[in-house]
């Protein structure tokens, strides 16, 4: 028997008239859904970060502005360290530092300025310049250097690279332990 | 004999019970992916920042909102609600995964991933580890397809109601 010509091609299966497939994923309902769950994450990573990050990295600032940075090139960081005119400082976390620094940089960390400052103050006096990095475009070492004009320092410089960019442009990194990890800390 | 209702394809892709050993293992697989990072912040920004295809000023932004999200989907996930919605949602987080890996590899910088782990210490990735993103995200396309909604009968598609 001859069937009509609209149900041809799918009489021998009612459920093969299939929808679009964008209409059978509801692309429009999940999109929302979605932007609800993106909203939702980035509030409560900031609640989260707001509570307990934060006031963690900078417990006496943190309302205060970030430090302005005097930023300086890899070149002219290199020239003063190799002339003793400067003291490079390292500002990511020791795991970071123990896996690749600047060659002669101090490990000074944001996540554990406390714990590290008092060796830092012993190895720095006030008056000396400083160079801050952390990786290159990373926001750490503006805040260190506010922890470090709050104690005194006053010199205070950063390059806009990290370990990767400094031995691409040549200029020596060391990869060892940190001698500033205590063994209760490696523990 | 009745003919089956629905072709082979789609009675794997919509198995019940596959479907729900996959909901879980993504759920727990992104959940346990969120939890160093929501608690190392600055070590994830330092790893995307190596990437070298953000910004600066939005490296710390999405390292404060891609952990959240692994790990809100994964519990929404475990929970069983808006399944759909966030399996699309992770297929698509994965699929830019692959292609921020693939991108940084095909510019030889040596990369830590810093998808389950921040440890610097890490082996870099390589072409050939990709098969673990590939694998999640055939999973989670394979979860968002299998709840698509059911084809509409013939008569529905002819007179739909309303």
């Amino acid at each position: 028997m001859k069937q009509p010509a609209h149900n041809q091609n799918n009489s021998h299966d009612p459920l093969s008239v299939l929808s679009p497939w964008w209409k059978r994923a509801d692309i429009g309902t999940d999109l929302s859904r979605i932007f609800m769950l993106i909203l939702l994450s980035l509030g409560t990573g900031f609640i989260f970060n707001t509570i307990y990050i934060w006031p963690k990295q900078y417990p006496s600032s943190m309302n205060q502005p970030h430090t302005l940075l005097t930023q300086i090139s890899m070149e002219h960081a290199y020239e003063l360290v190799q002339r003793k005119q400067a003291v490079i400082v390292d500002t990511r976390d020791p795991e970071a530092y123990a896996h690749s620094h600047i060659a002669g940089a101090i490990n000074l960390p944001l996540s554990q300025f406390d714990n590290y400052y008092p060796d830092f103050a012993s190895q720095v006096e006030k008056s000396q310049t400083i160079i801050l990095y952390c990786s290159a475009g990373c926001g750490i070492k503006e805040k260190v250097a506010t922890r470090l004009q709050q104690h005194g320092y006053q010199d205070i410089n950063a390059i806009a690279a990290g370990p990767k960019e400094w031995a691409a442009a040549g200029y020596p990194v060391a990869k060892e332990e940190n001698p500033h990890i205590t063994e209760g800390e490696r523990q | 004999m009745p003919a089956p209702s629905q072709p082979i394809s789609r009675r794997i892709l919509n198995n019940r019970k596959v479907l729900i050993i996959l909901r879980l293992a993504i759920a727990i697989v992104f959940i346990m992916a969120s939890w160093e990072k929501i608690i190392k912040p600055d070590a994830f920004a330092d790893i995307i920042e190596g990437y070298q295809i953000l910004p600066a000023a939005t490296v710390e932004l999405v390292a404060i909102w891609l952990p959240w999200t692994e790990l809100l989907a994964g519990v929404v996930l475990l929970v069983g609600v808006w399944t759909r919605a966030v399996a699309l949602l992770l297929s698509l987080l994965t699929f830019i995964f692959i292609a921020a890996l693939s991108q940084a590899m095909a510019r030889g910088i040596d990369i830590q991933c810093g998808c389950f782990s921040l440890d610097p210490e890490a082996a870099a990735r390589n072409w050939a580890s990709l098969w673990q993103e590939f694998l999640l995200l055939a999973s989670c396309l394979w979860l968002w397809i299998g709840h698509w909604k059911e084809p509409a009968p013939a008569h529905e598609e002819e007179h739909p109601a309303g």
